[in-house]
């Protein structure tokens, strides 16, 4: 792209004697800089006026196990002014894993730099706070480094574990205040893991003063699976799965960004049909994810009609999603080149029909809380923050959205067909818990609006690409032609090989931002597959948005923020 | 005596057809007019009110919860048969349902939650990743919740269909009504020994 | 003397098994009822004999009987005493105040004459009220001695919302007395027993519209039901106050919450929808304004007024169940916000409003 051009002879020019080499591979502009000047260069990317990436999207390492120097950092920035990206790496010796931490420039480096301690054991000088996230103290080593077994297990209890588990009473590391008013103690509540507000996988350590929230921590990691280490140790294509329990209420779009991120690496573009089908799919997940958001919302302000008429509507966007693909929760419908089906015979009429009740449901449900005073004063003014706030956490998707920043991935940088179509992004003004859920129900709405449209403007012809490497051939020709059953064999047992290389690719998902870095070695299973979840950077800002708030006001906030545990703990 | 679980909607004479029915059957034949209970000992009779009494204690931490809360929902509608109203402390829980993927950090407040809840308790293994680790098999996933706790039904799919669930509670309903007298049926561990 | 003993156990009796089925059926509408709104079908299954009853035989059999042989534990660290006392203290004076609401004229058995009251009191408001505000008791005992800190938040919020919401519910409750002249329930619903113009009857909602709203409002409040059931707000405090219990006191707790609504029906029905008076039903039969009268007798008529009054409970329970599943739950300071900002100013002014036009008339 030849802006990227110009972005890196810009950062060369700014900081020339810390840049080791730059390169624009497949569209991605990357610096490669030296770790001790990573500070200063990313204060210039952050304050320089035309680099101005506000945006820092991700932190990971890859290891390289057996090259020196072993670590490779690798940050991922994007600017919401300019509409840019650029992906800096750095390498750090085994010996002496240490970088400087960024979250004096983005507040939400917190998070993802302490996953990054946790998974790869590398140490941010500076960091505030650097504890384990997804895994618990007793741990030893660090998971996603190349020489820990994948399945060395290390359990607290049942077989295995070494019977000395004691559980810790809960903390907060940098309380804000110790006293409440007047010097009163202060009360230590921890909601959750297990706990009807907190969806199974955060544990929420307050501390009140009477109902007052004073101090906040909250806990991710609960449910951490594993999803980098299982996608590493499969071929490209099995990875899908496991990209559908990301966010598993809207599965079609995480499949989505991933097999449009191995094609990427592989050069290839899906025919337009197929490009057809997964917007199609893509936005009836999106409808689903919506629904089962404001539903959650109703269901925890104690509105359970409401919730139940938004979960048959859910019900009715996952007949569709049946109706693709014959699953309704993990759908794992996308392939590698293509998608695993067609539209079915009468699809267009399925669509309208239930979209029909859709809206007729959403529009029972939307009066039901809109219209009710109570609701609207759980909702309105909560939790606000500003949009500055927000991105230097990292926020994206719906959330940011509702504090009026225009950041929707299908209109910023149209993937698929998303420039021919005719929608509008929603954007709150307040940035309160009242706009968030209008947001996500405008959107809603939209989303249909596409799908209807997608179903008016597709063209005929074939949905997958024409390349024997990345698709398997049709059946009937496995069991007729030499060549095809060779090729089948071959893509099963070993693999569509992508050239080397390293690519990002993000889409617009439910909650914002999801992106990929896959980095390929040549060889059939990628050497580092990771995503950028948007409900991990989203979920960050959770204990601010809450500190000085009411106990009460968690639960909007919360299910606004709308986290998705796999997507949050991978 | 195997019960029979009787088709929706095959209520035929009426109740006082069936009373007189019931009164003029011997004990042997008490299948033929259904779930009968008042012919039956009075431990069957607190056991056929806990089977369609279950409150489930909803453990969710992943995927499947979707599938949890469709099956409360509209349209499979889990108070059918009686386990609808979802209690959040496990003192009032009857049904431990662990849906979602358990991981080692969170297995001990799982044990936790089981040993809090009140007698009788029962424990349903909801989809593949509680049952068996399911499709993680890595350094973070309990292969398996029977390694922890007991359990007395496993629920396949990843994630199971509401259908699916709900013949697995019936399933559980059926097996809680030859817990007679309160004797529990042993439970078997993950690796064939009782626990 | 037996008989005066024997009358007064039968009444005791019948108001206690009106109050218990009541608090069943209202556990089964509550149930029967969120599923029509819901669009669900709701519990069907469990039947005896093939009879279900729509879930009437889940609800009153199956859940019972599972609660009473289900194991009562006490947790660790907590006061055993406090803890199995606070179920009774709430249940006890829920159904106490049942007592004193008249569920019908009296009755005529020879020469015999039975006030259809289980307690005749001529002070029964003063005693409804102070039996209400013992409710709050069990609510603070259940949070204080469970040993757990969400279970304390409850019975704080609790106790809080429970003081807060007498105040209104007491200024709505004067006026009413103002407006009647008497402490004494069955006298009041006496005094609602005419026609205004012949054609309206002369219930209390046409003198005291806005006492009305108060008390409503203010007695869903008691009961700690949505949209005021912070107490026990599930997705914040899991269970609230109740939280450690099981077995039989939880089921104790569960049904306190039933037979509250039934005495905030039963009260709203007594002071202004007449309580137990039907329309054009004088004492000896109906008599209509355009002339008609049904002619009936007197045992007929005091079923009829019977059942009048309970129907009359069984719409205003009903009523609550409604809320009860449309409304979100408000926060808690726009709980204390709305009883102490818009109750109780409301509830002072129409206390005012109403002994100024007394004044007004008697003077």
């Amino acid at each position: 792209m030849p802006n990227n051009d110009r972005l890196l002879s810009i950062i060369r020019g700014r900081c020339a004697e810390a840049v080791i080499r730059t390169d624009d591979y497949r569209g991605d502009a990357t610096v490669v800089i030296r770790p001790e000047r990573l500070l200063e260069i990313a204060r210039v990317l952050r304050d320089d006026r035309e680099l101005a990436f506000d945006l820092l999207l991700d932190v990971t390492c890859v290891d390289y196990l057996g090259q020196q120097p072993r670590f490779e950092l690798v940050y991922h920035f994007y600017s919401t002014r300019h509409r840019h990206r650029l992906r800096l790496k750095a390498r750090v010796p085994e010996s002496d894993p240490t970088i400087d931490s960024l979250v004096p420039l983005w507040v939400g480096a917190n998070w993802l730099e302490r996953e990054t301690y946790d998974m790869y054991g590398i140490c941010f000088r500076g960091h505030p706070d650097l504890r384990r996230i997804y895994l618990y103290e007793e741990f030893e080593g660090h998971p996603l480094r190349k020489d820990y077994p994948k399945e060395k297990r290390q359990p607290l209890i049942g077989p295995g574990s070494k019977g000395t588990y004691k559980p810790r009473p809960p903390e907060i590391p940098h309380a804000h205040r110790v006293e409440g008013m007047l010097g009163a103690e202060l009360m230590r509540v921890q909601l959750g893991p297990s706990h009807p507000a907190t969806h199974g996988t955060v544990r929420i350590v307050l501390d009140l003063d009477g109902e007052t929230i004073v101090n906040a921590d909250v806990e991710i990691g609960y449910l951490h699976r594993g999803f980098e280490k299982e996608c590493e140790s499969g071929f490209y294509y099995q990875a899908i799965p496991y990209t559908d329990r990301l966010n598993y209420s809207s599965a079609i779009l995480c499949n989505v960004g991933y097999c449009m991120a191995v094609e990427k690496l592989f050069g290839v573009e899906v025919p337009l049909r197929g490009q057809f089908v997964r917007v199609i799919g893509g936005e009836i997940s999106r409808i689903a994810d919506h629904l089962l958001c404001i539903g959650a919302t109703a269901l925890e302000l104690n509105a359970f009609t409401p919730f139940l008429y938004a979960l048959e509507a859910r019900e009715l966007a996952w007949d569709l999603i049946n109706a693709l693909c014959g699953a309704r929760v993990t759908s794992n419908f996308v392939r590698i080149g293509g998608v695993s089906a067609d539209l079915p015979e009468g699809f267009a009429e399925l669509c309208q029909q239930n979209f029909k009740r859709i809206l007729e449901l959403v529009a029972d449900a939307e009066g039901m809380l809109l219209e009710n005073p109570v609701f609207r004063a759980r909702m309105e003014g909560v939790s606000i923050m500003s949009p500055e706030r927000l991105i230097a956490y990292g926020v994206t998707g719906p959330l940011l959205r509702a504090a009026g920043v225009d950041l929707d991935l299908r209109r910023a940088e149209p993937y698929l067909i998303y420039d021919q179509l005719d929608f509008d992004v929603p954007l709150g003004s307040q940035g309160d818990n009242l706009d968030r859920f209008l947001v996500r129900l405008t959107e809603l709405r939209q989303s249909i609006r596409i799908v209807e449209q997608c179903l008016r403007l597709i063209p005929p012809g074939p949905v997958d690409v024409d390349d024997p490497a990345l698709r398997l051939p049709p059946k009937g020709r496995v069991f007729n032609r030499m060549e095809d059953m060779i090729n089948q064999f071959k893509l099963v047992t070993e693999g569509p090989k992508p050239p080397p290389g390293e690519v990002y690719f993000a889409i617009e998902s439910a909650n914002g931002e999801l992106g990929y870095y896959l980095v390929s070695d040549g060889t059939g299973k990628p050497y580092k597959c990771r995503a950028r979840t948007p409900s991990f950077s989203n979920t960050q800002p959770l204990a601010e948005m809450v500190r000085g708030r009411l106990l009460a006001d968690i639960v909007p906030t919360f299910d606004m923020i709308n986290m998705i545990g796999g997507e949050c703990d991978r | 005596m195997e019960m029979v679980t009787k088709a929706p909607g095959s209520v035929a004479g009426g109740f006082l057809a069936r009373l007189r029915a019931a009164t003029g059957q011997p004990l042997a034949d008490a299948e033929a007019f259904g779930e009968s209970f008042l012919l039956t000992k009075l431990a069957d009779a607190v056991q056929w009110a806990r089977k369609y009494s279950f409150f489930p204690y909803p453990f969710v931490t992943a995927c499947c919860g979707m599938e949890y809360m469709s099956t409360a929902g509209p349209r499979f509608d889990i108070d059918r048969f009686g386990a609808a109203l979802p209690r959040f402390t496990p003192r009032q829980a009857d049904l431990l349902m662990v849906v979602g993927t358990i991981t080692h950090r969170i297995a001990p407040i799982l044990r936790r939650v089981w040993e809090q809840m009140a007698e009788p308790k029962w424990v349903v293994s909801f989809g593949a990743c509680t049952s068996s680790g399911g499709p993680y098999n890595n350094y973070a996933v309990v292969q398996g919740i029977d390694t922890i706790i007991p359990v007395h039904l496993y629920i396949p799919g990843c994630p199971p269909r509401p259908e699916a669930v709900l013949d697995g509670l019936i399933k559980l309903q059926e097996r809680v009504q030859r817990e007679r007298g309160g004797q529990r049926i042993p439970e078997r561990h993950g690796s064939g020994r009782p626990l | 003397m037996l008989t005066v003993v024997v009358v007064s156990v039968i009444k005791a009796l019948i108001v206690i098994g009106m109050v218990l089925n009541l608090a069943g059926i209202l556990g089964w509408v509550e149930r029967k009822g969120s599923a029509l709104i819901q669009d669900r079908i709701g519990a069907n299954r469990a039947a005896i004999f093939g009879f279900a009853g729509a879930g009437l035989v889940n609800t009153l059999l199956a859940d019972p009987i599972k609660f009473l042989t289900k194991e009562d534990v006490i947790p660790r660290g907590v006061d055993r005493l406090l803890h199995t006392l606070a179920p009774c203290v709430a249940l006890f004076p829920a159904i106490v105040a049942f007592a004193a609401v008249p569920f019908g004229d009296r009755l005529r058995i020879g020469d015999m004459v039975v006030n259809l009251q289980a307690v005749e009191i001529d002070v029964g408001v003063l005693f409804l009220l102070a039996m209400t505000s013992l409710g709050v008791y069990g609510v603070v005992l259940g949070g204080w001695a469970s040993n757990n800190r969400l279970s304390l938040l409850g019975g704080i919020r609790g106790s809080a919302q429970m003081i807060s919401y007498e105040l209104a519910m007491g200024l709505a409750v004067v006026a009413v007395v103002l407006t009647y002249g008497s402490l004494d329930f069955q006298e009041i619903v006496r005094r609602q027993g005419h026609m205004i113009g012949g054609w309206i009857p002369a219930w209390g909602i046409l003198y005291q519209p806005l006492a009305f709203l108060l008390l409503l409002i203010a007695g869903i409040a008691e009961t700690k039901r949505a949209p005021f059931d912070l107490p026990e707000g599930e997705s914040e405090i899991v269970s609230g106050y109740f939280t450690e219990y099981s077995g039989i006191k939880y089921l104790m707790f569960f049904m306190t919450d039933f037979v509250e609504i039934a005495v905030v029906s039963a009260v709203v029905t007594t002071f202004f929808f007449g309580g137990w008076q039907v329309p054009f039903l004088a004492s000896e039969g109906f008599v209509f304004p355009w002339g008609w009268s049904v002619p009936l007798p007197h045992v007929v008529v005091v079923l009829l007024q019977v059942a009048a009054y309970m129907v009359k409970v069984f719409i205003f329970c009903c009523l609550q169940v409604l809320v009860r599943w449309t409304m979100p739950r408000l926060r808690y300071d726009q709980l204390m916000w709305f009883g102490w900002k818009v109750m109780l100013p409301l509830g002072l002014a129409n206390l005012v409003v109403t002994a100024l036009v007394l004044l007004w008339i008697q003077g």
